[in-house]
C-alpha cells in the first residue's frame, strides 16, 4: 500500500450548455513515504487540478485517490476527517498562500493547533522548531507575511504543512515564482525534508531542469492523461515517449555552445475537445496510421517505467498496468 | 569591428524614492552592433531594465538619467522627449515579458497592428493590411488573414507574444529589445520564440538586445552577454567567454545554481544572502558581501571594468578563476 | 517601514504592504479631511462652549445679516444661525455615524452569510432582497418607510439604515466568496478547519478593512441623505436645528442668503472631508496600491 495512490482518476469542469471537460482524463499514479515523484507537463495538461484533486480540494468524477488506505474524500463544510491532515499541501503563489493580516508565528501556531498535532502550550517551542527546520530563525515568527521574500515564504508555507506532520505533500509549482537563487534554495530544502521527515512530496512543475535534479521519479502528463513514467535519470536519457522527447530537448542549456532548443510544432488543443485517438498524435513527429484511431494504454516497459506510445508496442512487457476503455 | 547601432557610455540612472534619489544603474557602458543579440543578463533589481528604460525614455517622472546613448549618429539623452519618442517608437522597438503590455485587449489584432504601421509609416489602409499580413506571417502566425480580424484573448501566450514581436517589428526597427520575452512562457513555446528572435536576426538585419535572468535562453542565442549586478556590469564578452570561461564570482554563483546535466541529486549550489537594495549599496565592490573570494580591498575600492582577455571584460580586483 | 519591490510591465513600482499608511505630509487630502472632520466632532461635543447663543432662542432681529454679534445672522425668527449650525452637528455627526453602524453591522453580517451559502436559498433570498432594495432611488424608498413609520429623527434613521443596508450586503458577499477562494484559507481547510472556523478566522478579519473604507465614504452620503429628509420636512422637527432643515428655511427666503447657505456649507465640508478620508483609507487596507514615484 503506497502512500498516496491515485487510480484513473477523472476530474471534469461542467460547463453550461456544452458537455463537461476532462481537465484530468484518467491518471494513476503511486506514491511512497521518503520518495520525489515529479509530475511535469505544460500549461492546460492538468496537473494542478489533479493535485488539487490528490489532497480533496476538488472532487473526482471517476476513479479513486486513497491516502494510506483511506480514500480521499473532497472537502465539504465540515472539518477535514482527521485521518486526512497528514496529506498537506503548498501552493505555487508564496504572495497568496499566508494571510496577509497575521503574524506567521500565529499562522503556524494555528496550524499546529488544528491539525491537533501538538501538545497544547507546546505550541511556541513547535513553532520555532518548524521554523528552523525550514531554515529560518525563530524571531521570524513575530513578522508579517510581506516583510518576506519569495523564497521566504514559500519555507514559511512549508513550515505550515509540516506543522501537521504529514508523511505526504503535494506541492503545486511551489518553485516557479521564484527567482534563481531562492529556486535552488527551496529545492534543497525539500530533498532534505524528504530524507529527513521520512516524506512523500508529489512535486508538479512545468520546469524540467529542476524536476530532474530533485527527484527521484518523473511522470509527463499532457492533455489530461499521463504519458511517461520513469526514474528520472532513465527518463532523461533515454525518453520513450514523443512528447517526454520534445520537452527535454526544449530545454536550453546554459553551455556556451549557441545550441538552439527545439520548439514543438502545434498549439495545446481544447480539452473540452481532444484529438481522436491519442492525443498527442496532431503534433507528433513520429505519427502513424493507429495514432489517430486508437489511444494508446500506458504500456509497461522493462526497467520499471511506463509508456503511452504504440510505437512501444513491441517492447511492452508483462501485463499492461492501465487498460484504456475510452479511445 | 563595424561601427555600433547603439552605443552606450557612462549611463547612469537615479530613480526617486521617499529618501531622496536610489541610483539603480551606475556607469554602464556597452555596445550593440548589427545584426547582432545582445544580452543582458542579471537577476531582478539588478538595473538591467532599467537602462534601456532610460535610452528609451520610458522611466517614471522625477528619474535623472545621465550619460550618452548614441544612436544613428546622435545621443538620444540630449534629445527632447517627443524626438526621442518618436525615434524610439520607430527604430528601438520593445516587447514585454507580457505581451499584453503591448496588445490592447478590445482591439482586434489587425486594427492593433494597421494602426501602429499607419502612424509611423503613413501607409494606406490597403497597404497597412498587406504589411500586417506579412508581418505575421514572418513571426509564423498561421492563417495571417484570419488573425487580424481576432482579439488577443483567442490566441495563446506564445501566440501573443509572437504577435507583440509582429507589431514591435512593423516599422523596421533597428533594434528589437525584448524584455524577458519568455519567462512566462511554457518550455516548448519558449524554444519556439527563442528560435524565431534567432531567425529574425538571421534574415531582418535586425540587433536584437535581450534582456533576461535566465542563462540557458541566453545561451541559446545571444552573441555577446553583459552580467549586471546591483545597477554595474561586472562582466562583458562574447557567449562563450561569459558562460563557459566566466570569471566573475558572480557569474560563476549564476551558473552553478543552475540544475546541471551532470551533477544531477546534488544540491543545487545558491549564491548566499541577497542582491542589495539601491538605498543600501555596500561600499566597493557591490558583490564583495556574499562573494566568497572577497579580499579587504574589496571593500574599500570599486573595481573598474577593465579587459582581462579579447573582448573580455571584468570587474573583479581578486579574479579568483584568471585562466 | 519595510516594503516590498516588485515588477510591475516595464516599470518597477513599490508595492506597498496592507495596513501601511504612507507617511501623513504625503497625503494633504487626507489631512484636510481629518482636520474638517475632527474640527465638526470637536464643535458637536463643545457646542455649547462654542455657540454664542442658545439655538431656539428667538431674541434677535428676524433676518439680521451677518455681523459682528450674529456672524451668520439671524433667521426668520430671530435665532442665531452661527448656534444653530454648530448645534446642527450634534444632530447629524452622531445620527450619520449611527446610521453608517447599523447598515455595516447588518448589512456585512448578511452578505457575509449569503456569501458562505452562496448558491443556496439563503443566499438567493438575501440577494433579492438587496436587489429589492437597490431597484429604488434611495431617497424614495426612506421618503416610503418614513410615511409608513411618521416623521421625526428616529424613523429617519431607520429608513436611511434600509436604504443603505445593501450596498454592505454586496460587497461582504463578493469578498467572502474571492477571499474564500484564496490559498491561504484552502490552507488552513486542508489542516482540518471547518468551513465556518475558516469563515471566522481567515476571512471575516480580512473584509473588515474593505467594509470600513465603505462605511466612511458612506458616512457622506447619510449625512446628505438626512439633510434631504429633514429639508422634505420628514426629518428633524422644528424647532431642532438640523442643517437639512435650515436648508430648507433658505430657501424660502432667497433674498437673505444666510438663512440656508451656512448650513449648506457645512454640509459640504462635511461631507467633503468624509470623503477624503474614506478615499484614504482604501488606500490603507488595500494590499495591492501601488504608487510611482516617492
Amino acid at each position: 500500500m503506497s502512500a498516496l495512490e491515485l487510480h484513473d482518476v477523472e476530474v471534469e469542469y461542467r460547463r453550461t450548455g456544452v458537455a463537461p471537460t476532462r481537465a484530468v482524463a484518467g491518471v494513476s499514479l503511486a506514491l511512497e513515504r521518503g520518495r520525489i515523484l515529479g509530475l511535469v507537463g505544460e500549461s492546460g495538461c492538468g496537473k494542478s487540478t489533479l493535485a488539487k484533486a490528490a489532497v480533496g480540494m476538488v472532487g473526482v468524477s471517476s476513479g479513486s485517490i486513497a491516502f494510506e488506505g483511506r480514500p480521499v474524500t473532497p472537502l465539504r463544510r465540515r472539518a477535514r476527517p482527521a485521518e486526512l491532515v497528514r496529506l498537506q499541501m503548498v501552493f505555487q503563489n508564496p504572495y497568496s498562500s499566508l494571510n496577509p493580516r497575521r503574524k506567521i508565528g500565529v499562522q503556524v501556531a494555528e496550524a499546529i493547533r488544528l491539525s491537533r498535532a501538538g501538545a497544547r502550550g507546546r505550541e511556541r517551542g513547535r513553532v520555532a522548531e518548524l521554523l528552523e527546520l525550514v531554515g529560518l530563525t525563530p524571531s521570524a515568527a513575530e513578522r508579517f507575511p510581506h516583510q518576506f521574500s519569495g523564497g521566504q515564504r514559500q519555507r514559511i508555507a512549508i513550515a505550515r504543512a509540516l506543522a501537521a506532520e504529514p508523511s505526504v505533500i503535494v506541492l503545486d509549482e511551489p518553485l516557479s515564482s521564484l527567482d534563481a537563487s531562492a529556486q535552488a534554495q527551496v529545492a534543497n530544502l525539500l530533498v532534505g525534508l524528504a530524507q529527513q521527515l521520512d516524506l512523500g512530496l508529489l512535486l508538479i512543475s512545468h520546469d524540467l531542469a529542476i524536476v530532474r535534479h530533485v527527484a527521484d521519479e518523473v511522470a509527463v502528463m499532457y492533455l489530461g492523461k499521463i504519458v511517461e513514467q520513469a526514474a528520472t535519470e532513465a527518463l532523461w536519457r533515454d525518453p520513450q515517449h514523443p512528447y517526454s522527447m520534445a520537452l527535454i530537448n526544449a530545454v536550453p542549456h546554459a553551455d556556451g555552445t549557441g545550441f538552439l532548443p527545439d520548439g514543438l510544432a502545434g498549439e495545446v488543443p481544447d480539452p473540452a475537445n481532444p484529438p481522436s485517438g491519442c492525443r498527442f498524435h496532431p503534433r507528433c513527429p513520429y505519427a502513424f496510421d493507429r495514432c489517430g484511431t486508437g489511444s494508446p494504454p500506458l504500456l509497461a516497459l522493462p526497467g520499471e517505467r511506463t509508456a503511452a506510445c504504440w510505437l512501444r508496442e513491441q517492447e511492452a512487457v508483462g501485463p499492461q498496468p492501465e487498460a484504456e476503455a475510452v479511445p | 569591428m563595424s561601427r555600433p547601432v547603439l552605443d552606450v557610455r557612462g549611463l547612469r540612472v537615479k530613480l526617486p524614492t521617499a529618501a531622496g534619489h536610489a541610483t539603480v544603474v551606475d556607469g554602464v557602458d556597452y555596445r550593440v552592433e548589427p545584426q547582432q543579440v545582445f544580452g543582458v543578463a542579471g537577476e531582478s533589481g539588478s538595473g538591467k531594465t532599467m537602462s534601456v528604460l532610460a535610452i528609451l525614455g520610458l522611466l517614471p517622472r522625477g528619474a535623472v538619467v545621465e550619460g550618452e546613448a548614441w544612436f544613428g549618429g546622435r545621443d538620444l539623452l540630449r534629445l527632447p522627449a517627443r524626438e526621442r519618442r518618436a525615434i524610439a517608437g520607430r527604430e528601438i522597438a520593445m516587447v514585454f515579458q507580457d505581451p499584453m503590455t503591448s496588445l490592447h485587449p478590445m482591439l482586434d489584432i489587425g486594427h492593433q497592428l494597421c494602426e501602429h504601421v499607419r502612424h509611423h509609416l503613413g501607409l494606406s489602409r490597403a497597404q497597412a493590411e498587406l504589411r500586417a499580413c506579412e508581418l505575421l506571417a514572418l513571426v509564423r502566425i498561421p492563417d495571417p488573414a484570419g488573425a487580424l480580424g481576432r482579439y488577443p484573448h483567442q490566441f495563446s501566450g506564445g501566440m501573443r507574444q509572437r504577435i507583440a514581436i509582429a507589431s514591435a517589428l512593423a516599422c523596421d526597427p533597428a533594434i528589437l529589445v525584448a524584455d524577458e520575452p519568455t519567462t512566462a512562457l511554457d518550455v516548448t513555446v519558449q524554444a519556439g520564440i527563442v528560435r524565431l528572435l534567432d531567425r529574425l536576426r538571421r534574415e531582418s538585419g535586425l540587433s536584437v538586445v535581450l534582456i533576461t535572468h535566465d542563462l540557458g535562453v541566453m545561451s541559446s542565442i545571444a552573441d555577446r552577454v553583459s552580467i549586471f549586478y546591483a545597477g554595474r556590469v561586472v562582466e562583458s564578452g562574447t557567449r562563450e567567454d561569459v558562460i563557459q570561461r566566466a570569471r566573475h564570482p558572480y557569474t560563476r554563483g549564476l551558473l552553478d545554481a543552475l540544475p546541471h546535466p551532470e551533477h544531477e541529486r546534488t544540491p543545487l549550489v545558491a549564491i548566499p544572502g541577497t542582491p542589495p537594495s539601491p538605498q543600501q549599496l555596500p561600499s566597493g565592490c557591490r558583490f564583495h558581501p556574499r562573494c566568497a573570494y572577497r579580499t579587504a580591498t574589496c571593500e574599500q575600492a570599486v573595481p573598474p571594468l577593465v579587459d582581462v582577455a579579447d573582448e573580455h571584460e571584468l570587474a573583479c580586483l581578486v579574479d579568483p578563476f584568471a585562466a | 517601514m519595510s516594503i516590498g519591490s516588485a515588477r510591475l510591465g516595464r516599470v518597477r513600482v513599490r508595492r506597498r504592504a496592507p495596513g501601511q499608511l504612507r507617511p501623513a505630509w504625503r497625503q494633504p487630502l487626507a489631512l484636510v479631511g481629518i482636520a474638517i472632520a475632527l474640527g465638526w466632532v470637536l464643535v458637536a461635543i463643545f457646542a455649547p462652549l462654542v455657540a454664542p447663543d442658545d439655538p431656539s432662542a428667538q431674541g434677535g432681529l428676524p433676518f439680521q445679516s451677518p455681523t459682528w454679534s450674529h456672524p451668520f445672522g439671524t433667521d426668520v425668527l430671530g435665532r442665531d444661525i452661527l448656534s444653530r449650525v454648530v448645534y446642527g452637528a450634534r444632530v447629524s455627526l452622531p445620527l450619520a455615524l449611527l446610521l453608517v453602524s447599523i447598515a455595516l453591522v447588518v448589512g456585512g453580517t448578511l452578505g457575509a452569510v449569503a456569501g458562505y451559502f452562496k448558491s443556496t436559498w439563503i443566499d438567493g433570498l438575501i440577494m433579492r432582497l438587496a436587489d429589492l432594495v437597490f431597484a429604488f432611488p434611495a431617497i424614495v424608498l426612506a421618503l416610503v418607510v418614513v410615511a409608513v413609520l411618521g416623521r421625526g429623527l428616529r424613523n429617519t434613521v431607520i429608513a436611511i439604515a434600509i436604504v443603505s443596508w445593501p450596498q454592505f450586503a454586496r460587497v461582504a458577499r463578493s469578498l467572502v466568496l474571492s477571499i474564500g477562494d484564496e490559498e491561504y484559507v484552502w490552507a488552513s481547510r486542508l489542516l482540518g478547519a471547518s468551513s465556518r472556523r475558516a469563515l471566522v478566522r481567515e476571512v471575516l478579519p480580512n473584509i473588515v478593512g474593505p467594509l470600513l473604507v465603505l462605511a466612511t465614504l458612506d458616512l457622506g452620503t447619510a449625512i446628505l441623505l438626512l439633510a434631504s429628509l429633514s429639508f422634505l420636512g420628514l426629518g428633524a422637527q422644528p424647532p431642532t436645528a438640523e442643517w437639512g432643515a435650515m436648508v430648507a428655511d433658505g430657501t424660502q427666503y432667497f433674498q437673505h442668503w444666510w438663512v440656508g447657505s451656512f448650513a449648506g456649507l457645512a454640509l459640504f465640508t462635511a461631507v467633503l472631508a468624509f470623503n477624503f478620508i474614506g478615499d484614504s483609507l482604501r488606500d490603507y487596507f488595500d494590499p495591492t496600491t501601488t504608487w510611482k514615484g516617492p
